[in-house]
């Protein structure tokens, strides 16, 4: 705890890192303190039989060590790591942090964690800029802050264990576990009767209404493949009831099964309206968001989830 | 869902695949060239291992080449285990005809080979690679050659890039080696600073030390066996003169003196070390005169595992216990070590070589340099009594012994007929054939069957005069043999047989006369063997002459040299300066590779053209287009297009040449194109972005 206080002083989160001698530690690996008792070994070995050539080679090994700290220490040191603000996905799910690293010239054996999560291991880092993933994963939904990020290599022969814990104060955001609802369970819900019309109409062509220059964003589905393929460019399909359709998603609708289990199903539908391109509102009870699409509407909606109260 | 997710649970599946649970694994080209490198540490001791030893690690290194060909085949626990098992049986049973130091070193080279069968963790691996080195190190133990020296120093790079190998599995092994070649390098002036200053610490403990077989001179010698010992061309010792060096047929080497005599075999009589430690010959060595000019000289002996070494007579005792080895000096004008010599020993002498051999001669020592057996060599014996009294002046009768060596029909010759019955008489009056036991063995027993006292000594004759370094080379062949009589008032007298019959032999050394006989047949890669040839032979004498300074400053450094050197570089001895010095020299290390490294990560800009495509991201960025971390160039070109369509072609070759230079794999060739390619859409597309301005500029007066 003192230690983690410390580190706060010594490295403040920011955005953006660079690996300097002052945010880097070099210890010796369990390797290294073999190594060195080896060497004391050797040059016992020398001493005891007055041989100079196995004295010299004992002496050779000690440089070595100091030679490779010193080689560990630039294979970490002038690298810039910058990452995002946040990232987002789903519980027991790998979350993947973009990671921004650039190093001025060729580096190996990086290896990246946040505390207690999976690592990733980088075995060679080029000159120039690179983005890595570095995974989360939570178990429930939620806001979280995955802490400081370890980074390490053993470098050059396993001597030393170069690392730092550097925090770039980002967030997580977990939304829930997304569980398909069975049909059964949709038709019990309630929330599908009542827009039984969509349900319908949706796949209807009779209700196609206009074609409109694709938005980046909309889903692939509904681009008009035949006008692209003619030549006409990216255009989307817009179907005449999703306009004033009102569908809502509400936690109320959902089985009967603890809050929990309930989110869990509304991300799925959350999802699965998203991706056919319809038009809905989310009803959690106090929280409400109004019906409409696209990426933002998505996310939000998503949030909302993540965040409603346990 | 969305193309974003999926992108990204892509990589998550990778991730996942590169460190799921630890396994260790060695890239299948590391795990070759470990073999490789397993193979070359052993190899260093094949002369060191007995047969069954090197038939087994043989097994285990097929049977790890074999998991290396083919990865499916694992080998069951249990036949480690059984082969473990039956190794150390083996060893055991044969400890006690090994001795201690070669037990442990074949259970070391076992050890070696069988952890390469089960490579199953990372302590495994770190276990094999320090294994690898202890047996560099103990190769050490039996040779400290300038040759071996810098076989294990290189073998040491290939054992360390093994090890770097495994953390950068991405490099070409070629590059590795470079790498670990130039971090050795890096370490060596470190290393070389403690190997002067660090101080010098006497042995904790007993070990045990090689027992090889011993070479050069034997202890004893019977005239009738044939010389094998004058066809070696193997280094006996160096010697560097402080002052000048003396005539050639001035260096005898006294080794040891055999007075024993048995009818066959001459041998050092028994008593030899006893008598040493007696006050009564302390006495007399002390108090031996020493007269005429003192000749210095350093001897750098070869490992002979025997306890006599090389010195001109008379010795002076006072120089003896300055040196490193604990040195003895022998009534019999010899001197030898405390210990047998296992490796290479320097130690310096001085030598009158012009006082006397003349300390009072014991009864007991009379009688015995007298004794014959009773009944041997007849006929000898009876010449002698005919030659005392024609001659009864002892030194005239010599002489006349050696007049009968020259005038008769006697020949030198390095491999005489074997000799049977009384051999001394059948060589004298029947082979004639003989090199210098024979001629000495001859004289000493007639001198000794006319009533002088005499005995043979053995030793060396001679040496090769280096003229770069200055030192003289005595190797195997100079091997030699002659006579001492005890004359009165003058003392023990040399005489060398060998001279009346082959004079080339003492004032020139064997060599010539071997090349006749064509002797060193037994190694054709033998530099000796090629003397005639001059360059061969300068080049032989150089590299003689740059094992002679690295046996002399690196093998002769002891803790007597590196006081008085740092005494004299500093002044009076102080722990504080060489802690000083030690720290000087880690700094200046350290310094030197921090702006190395330094240098490397600041002089070396971004290539040209991912430097360019960062400046156009940039000017986009200022018109709100930035490119996400994770976004592909391609979508990101395709973004850039929907928004400002005027761009597009330009702009998608740039990407397109951009693309192909950050991921594929080109040719110099293509490079070059591709590259002033990119450059020229460079140009375009940051002027239509600059017309982009102007437009935006107008249209917002607009």
């Amino acid at each position: 705890m003192r230690f983690n206080r410390w580190l706060k002083r010594r490295i403040p989160p920011a955005s953006m890192h660079k690996l300097t001698n002052r945010n880097i530690f070099i210890m010796p690996s369990r390797f290294g303190f073999v190594y060195l008792i080896f060497v004391i070994l050797l040059f016992l070995l020398a001493t005891n039989y007055q041989n100079n050539i196995i004295m010299l080679l004992s002496y050779l090994m000690a440089s070595v060590f100091i030679t490779t700290m010193m080689h560990s220490f630039f294979n970490v040191s002038a690298i810039e790591l910058s990452a995002d603000k946040t990232a987002a996905g789903y519980a027991k799910k790998n979350i993947c942090f973009p990671i921004k690293i650039s190093s001025p010239n060729k580096r190996l054996d990086l290896h990246f964690r946040f505390d207690d999560q999976e690592a990733f291991h980088l075995p060679e880092c080029d000159q120039g800029e690179q983005t890595i993933y570095v995974s989360c994963r939570y178990e429930e939904r939620g806001i979280y802050y995955p802490g400081r990020l370890k980074v390490w290599s053993e470098y050059s022969l396993g001597l030393f264990i170069t690392w730092t814990r550097i925090d770039f104060g980002n967030q997580c955001n977990v939304y829930p576990e997304a569980i398909p609802l069975n049909i059964s369970q949709r038709d019990f819900s309630g929330a599908i009767k009542e827009n039984a019309s969509v349900e319908n109409n949706k796949l209807g062509i009779d209700d196609f209404f206009e074609l409109k220059t694709h938005i980046s964003g909309e889903p692939l589905s509904r681009i008009a493949w035949k006008q692209f393929a003619r030549g006409q460019g990216r255009l989307t399909k817009h179907y005449h009831e999703q306009q004033g359709a009102n569908c809502w998603l509400k936690i109320t609708d959902m089985p009967n099964q603890g809050v929990e289990k309930q989110l869990q199903y509304l991300c799925f539908l959350v999802n699965e309206y998203h991706h056919l391109g319809q038009i809905f509102g989310l009803d959690l009870g106090q929280d409400k968001i109004p019906p409409s699409q696209g990426e933002h509407h998505f996310k939000q909606c998503l949030m909302a989830l993540a965040i409603y109260p346990k | 869902m969305f193309n974003g997710v999926s992108h990204l649970s892509e990589i998550t599946l990778m991730t996942k695949k590169s460190l799921s649970p630890e396994r260790f694994s060695l890239s299948p080209q590391n795990s070759w060239v470990l073999l490789l490198c397993q193979c070359l540490n052993l190899s260093l001791l094949i002369s060191e291992l007995s047969a069954w030893m090197l038939a087994i690690i043989s097994l285990c290194l097929c049977g790890r080449a074999l998991m290396l060909i083919k990865p499916a085949l694992e080998l069951h626990r249990i036949i480690i285990l059984l082969l473990a098992c039956s190794g150390c049986l083996a060893i055991a049973a044969s400890g006690r005809e090994l001795g201690v130091l070669l037990s442990m070193l074949h259970l070391l080279c076992f050890a070696y080979s069988l952890k390469g069968l089960e490579l199953n963790s990372r302590k495994d691996f770190y276990q094999i690679i320090l294994l690898g080195i202890f047996i560099l190190a103990s190769v050490l133990i039996f040779s400290q050659s300038l040759f071996i020296s810098f076989l294990v120093i290189g073998l040491l790079v290939l054992n360390f890039t093994v090890l770097l190998a495994y953390f950068s599995p991405t490099q070409s092994i070629k590059k590795t080696m470079i790498k670990s070649a130039k971090a050795v390098m890096q370490s060596f002036p470190l290393a070389i600073v403690l190997f002067i200053v660090f101080p010098r610490l006497s042995p904790f403990w007993q070990v045990p030390s090689a027992k090889s077989a011993q070479t050069g001179l034997s202890e004893s010698v019977t005239p009738g066996d044939i010389a094998n010992l004058a066809r070696s061309s193997e280094l006996a010792f160096r010697v560097k003169f402080t002052n000048d060096i003396p005539q050639y047929n001035q260096l005898y080497w006294r080794a040891m003196v055999m007075d024993d005599f048995d009818g066959r075999t001459w041998q050092q009589s028994k008593n030899i070390r006893l008598k040493s430690t007696d006050n009564a010959t302390k006495i007399t060595l002390d108090t031996r005169k020493l007269v005429g000019p003192q000749t210095r000289y350093q001897v750098i002996a070869e490992p002979s595992y025997q306890r006599w070494l090389f010195s001109l007579a008379v010795v002076d005792p006072k120089s003896l216990p300055a040196n490193q080895v604990n040195l003895l000096a022998l009534p019999n004008y010899t001197i030898e070590s405390s210990k047998p010599i296992s490796q290479t020993t320097s130690y310096q002498v001085t030598s009158y070589t012009e006082t006397l051999l003349n300390s009072s001669l014991s009864d007991s020592e009379r009688l015995k340099n007298l004794l014959i057996p009773i009944g041997s060599n007849p006929k000898l014996q009876a010449q002698a009594k005919k030659l005392k009294l024609a001659y009864p002046d002892e030194m005239q009768r010599a002489q006349s012994i050696l007049d009968i060596i020259r005038e008769e029909n006697f020949y030198y010759t390095l491999t005489p007929p074997l000799l049977s019955g009384d051999e001394l008489d059948h060589f004298f009056y029947q082979t004639k054939k003989g090199f210098c036991v024979h001629y000495a063995s001859v004289f000493t027993f007639m001198m000794r069957s006319s009533g002088v006292p005499a005995r043979l000594v053995a030793g060396y004759l001679g040496g090769e005069y280096n003229e770069q370094s200055g030192h003289l080379s005595i190797y195997q062949y100079d091997a030699h043999a002659w006579a001492e009589i005890w004359i009165d008032n003058q003392g023990w007298v040399r005489v060398d047989p060998t001279s009346a019959v082959n004079p080339e032999r003492i004032e020139s050394g064997l060599s010539q006369s071997l090349q006749q006989e064509g002797l060193f047949n037994d190694d054709l890669l033998n530099l000796h063997r090629y003397k005639h040839l001059a360059w061969v032979n300068t080049l032989r004498l150089q590299l003689d002459s740059l094992d002679y300074q690295w046996a002399r400053l690196v093998l002769g450094y002891s803790s007597k040299i590196q006081y008085d050197l740092l005494t004299q570089w500093f002044g009076n001895f102080r722990a504080w300066k060489i802690g000083a010095i030690i720290g000087g020299a880690l700094a200046l290390m350290m310094l030197i590779i921090w702006l190395v490294n330094f240098k490397k990560s600041k002089n070396k800009p971004l290539s040209k053209w991912l430097s360019q495509y960062q400046q156009i991201i940039a000017i986009l960025k200022t018109k709100g287009l930035d490119k996400p971390m994770n976004m592909p160039a391609r979508q990101y070109s395709d973004l850039v297009i929907q928004r400002y369509p005027s761009l597009g072609v330009s702009f998608i070759a740039y990407t397109q040449c951009f693309e192909a230079l950050m991921y594929q794999t080109l040719t110099n060739e293509d490079k070059e194109q591709r590259l002033s390619e990119m450059t020229q859409y460079h140009k375009q597309v940051k002027a239509q972005l600059k017309k982009l301005k102007g437009k935006e500029h107008n249209s917002s007066i607009d």
